[in-house]
């Protein structure tokens, strides 16, 4: 009974002390220079109540581009191309097409394990803004969509399934 | 008493409160039930039992059966590694069951969710409509008479410290009566606001009533925001008295009006004016409203001592300075009433059409009635007894009685409020209702998707749901996966999910949804659009 107590008061300092969302699929490193390449460390804490992870799904959001994911001993990686919202130059050439949507697939990463998926990508030059990367985690047995992106007002805290997120800063 | 709820359920409470970054540790998760939701059983179950992905601590388990009551359980759930078991009573009759349950993870986040089954080879063959079983009316009752009781004590206490301080213009109390007067109604104010914790938990847990002298009861009550009102009331008022009585004068008056002041705007920490959103408007407002009213019924028996005891100049004297305050108090408190009325209310159809509003129409009358007392009192005796009219001090008292009995009454009528739903729709939306016979009905306009909804017939047992999705151009919008959860918090029912099925182009359909009980739900439908993109809709359902 003590100990739980010491556990829960412990608990309770944490919980008025931080807002780091253990339970949930996020992105380490909250913040992130604006106009530079990213190292994006998507990070999986458990599967699907119990059930294994079997795939990770991100969509790339607009502006992010020169997307190239890290591949995944026991994983398939997987790209998804097409037209970009927002072409690009780069060197000369004009840029209209690029990564949508990354995905690993065919490995399994118990409930009771945690990894992490990389990919390197170049961020916009937008200091100030917050890019979501959408994420799919699908399990043996069901499925969570961390794709909520909050409503202008309201934070990532006050959702279920957040959309894993970085904040664009400005440059050094 | 079980130690480890009280303890989660105060967790549970700082979580509530909003400490907590909502939803952080969402790891433990329901993986089946025994019987599966939506089962139809030949035969009653003995028990019902949960598995998690990992050890859980319950909270409370709750079964509402096909009579719209919660059935009485013979046990308290056990746990034994990932299951829960709840042992049902024997002999369960035909008819659909609601299984509402709540715990607590090893990680101390608490989740919950219901699940439905039914007994008899028929599909589930609900329900009678009615009012609220009789157990939670009798907790409703206790509680608004509590509720009342308190309430006037408070008001007393704290408006006659107010009334002291600044019409009277003495402290410490100038007789020992005064002091005596003060001292009973803040001790009534006090136990009151301290016995609503209790009240409160037993109208969550819906028990006997003899359960208000059980721990766990009060754990609950506990965490609820009503133990923040009883623990902000108590400490004002206790500063309130100890102000009072120290020896600097000027500190004293200001600690002992500061106290007051708590004690009566610890109002705004619980109900549902309280909650109403904008939270920002209706808190501040609901505040000034409440301290206006007490500084104004609390000085009606200080002005009646003082017209019986004082000569008639000073008797004057007091009243005119005692009018010169009241009437900015209860400009204030028109004001901040009416604010009130609006954003609850919101519609005239609404203040004639539902109870609530009839019920804030009467407490309107009797306002009128009370401020016409103290028009006279300001504007024909006043006046009398300044020219030592000999009518004048016997008329004041008479009316100054009748003031505070109107008084009463008012406060008797917004304890009732305090205890009735609005009934109003969720805020930002646009809702339409329609009436009860057509079901409910109602549609919001999201960015780029519409929503349109129909719940019937919107009453207890079992109801139909079927969904629109439109596009901004009005055309169908084809969804992924639709689905829906409906939890009646006010009844400590959680979240029952049940997901949509397609039956045309962009419209979907739950045939059975079970509700148990009457009252405001709570509906979150959730629409898949893409894998990667979801719309959320809430509504607020009145279930007849």
């Amino acid at each position: 009974m003590v100990r739980r107590s010491i556990g829960a008061a412990a608990v309770g300092a944490a919980l008025l002390s931080s807002s780091l969302a253990f339970g949930h699929v996020t992105l380490e490193g909250a913040e992130a220079p604006a106009g530079s390449y990213y190292k994006a460390v998507l990070r999986v804490p458990h599967g699907c109540a119990g059930s294994p992870t079997i795939r990770i799904r991100i969509r790339i959001p607009d502006g992010v581009v020169d997307v190239k994911p890290q591949p995944k001993p026991g994983w398939e990686v997987a790209t998804v191309v097409g037209k970009l919202a927002e072409p690009y130059a780069d060197h000369g050439r004009t840029v209209t097409e690029g990564v949508r949507e990354v995905s690993w697939s065919g490995g399994r990463l118990d409930d009771a394990h945690y990894d992490e998926f990389v990919m390197r990508v170049k961020l916009p030059n937008r200091p100030g803004e917050v890019l979501y990367f959408p994420t799919v985690q699908e399990c043996e047995r069901g499925v969570h969509r961390w794709i909520e992106i909050p409503e202008t007002g309201r934070s990532a805290d006050d959702y279920r399934e957040p959309a894993p997120a970085v904040r664009l800063v400005p440059k050094r | 008493m079980n130690w480890g709820i009280i303890l989660y359920a105060i967790l549970y409470a700082a979580i509530c409160l909003g400490f907590a970054p909502g939803g952080a540790w969402a790891h433990a998760g329901l993986v089946e039930t025994r019987p599966d939701d939506g089962a139809i059983l030949e035969h009653a179950p003995g028990e019902v039992i949960l598995r998690f992905n990992e050890p859980v601590t319950p909270i409370v388990v709750r079964v509402f059966g096909p009579d719209g009551l919660e059935v009485a359980l013979p046990a308290r759930p056990t746990v034994v590694d990932r299951d829960l078991r709840q042992p049902l009573p024997a002999d369960l009759p035909a008819g659909g069951y609601l299984v509402s349950w709540r715990v607590v993870s090893s990680d101390t986040h608490p989740i919950g969710g219901s699940f439905g089954f039914a007994v008899g080879t028929a599909p589930p063959a609900q329900v009678r409509g009615g009012e609220p079983s009789g157990r939670e009316a009798w907790w409703q009752s206790a509680a608004m008479i509590n509720r009342f009781v308190g309430d006037l004590a408070l008001m007393l206490v704290a408006g006659g410290i107010m009334c002291l301080v600044f019409v009277l213009g003495s402290t410490p109390p100038p007789n020992l009566r005064l002091g005596h007067w003060f001292l009973a109604s803040g001790t009534v104010a006090i136990l009151s606001a301290v016995l609503a914790v209790g009240l409160a938990g037993g109208w969550l847990l819906n028990g006997h009533a003899s359960a208000i002298l059980d721990g766990a009861t009060w754990a609950m009550g506990a965490s609820t925001p009503v133990a923040w009102r009883a623990l902000a009331t108590s400490i004002g008022l206790l500063a309130a008295g100890i102000g009072l009585f120290l020896r600097s004068r000027t500190a004293g008056a200001v600690v002992a009006v500061a106290g007051a002041v708590i004690a009566v705007a610890a109002v705004a920490i619980s109900g549902h004016v309280a909650a109403q959103e904008p939270a920002w408007l209706s808190q501040p407002v609901l505040m000034f409203h409440a301290v206006a009213a007490a500084f104004w019924i609390g000085s009606l028996p200080l002005l009646l001592v003082v017209v019986r005891r004082e000569n008639a100049a000073t008797a004057a004297r007091v009243l005119r300075h005692f009018s010169g305050l009241a009437l900015p108090a209860v400009i204030v408190l028109a004001a901040a009433g009416i604010c009130v009325a609006v954003v609850q209310i919101g519609t005239i159809e609404a203040l004639v059409g539902t109870k609530y509003g009839r019920i804030l129409l009467l407490k309107l009358g009797f306002v009128l009635l009370l401020l016409a007392l103290a028009a006279r009192n300001r504007l024909a005796y006043t006046p009398m007894l300044a020219r030592e009219h000999a009518a004048a001090a016997h008329g004041l008292r008479r009316t100054i009685r009748a003031e505070i009995g109107f008084a009463s009454v008012i406060l008797l009528l917004t304890a009732i409020l305090a205890h009735t739903s609005p009934e109003t729709p969720a805020a930002g939306t646009h809702h339409h209702h329609g009436a009860p016979a057509d079901g409910y009905i109602a549609e919001i306009a999201g960015r780029d998707l519409t929503l349109r909804i129909r719940i019937m017939p919107a009453a207890i047992g079992t109801n139909e749901m079927t969904i629109e999705l439109t596009d901004a151009a009005g055309g169908p919008v084809r969804a992924l996966e639709a689905r829906a959860e409906f939890s009646l918090p006010a009844a400590g029912i959680e979240p029952l999910v049940r997901s949509l099925t397609e039956t045309g182009t962009g419209t979907y359909k739950v045939d059975a949804v079970s509700l148990p009980r009457a009252g405001l739900w709570h509906l979150r439908v959730e629409i898949l659009i893409s894998d990667f993109d979801k719309r959320t809709f809430e509504f607020e359902l009145p279930v007849h």
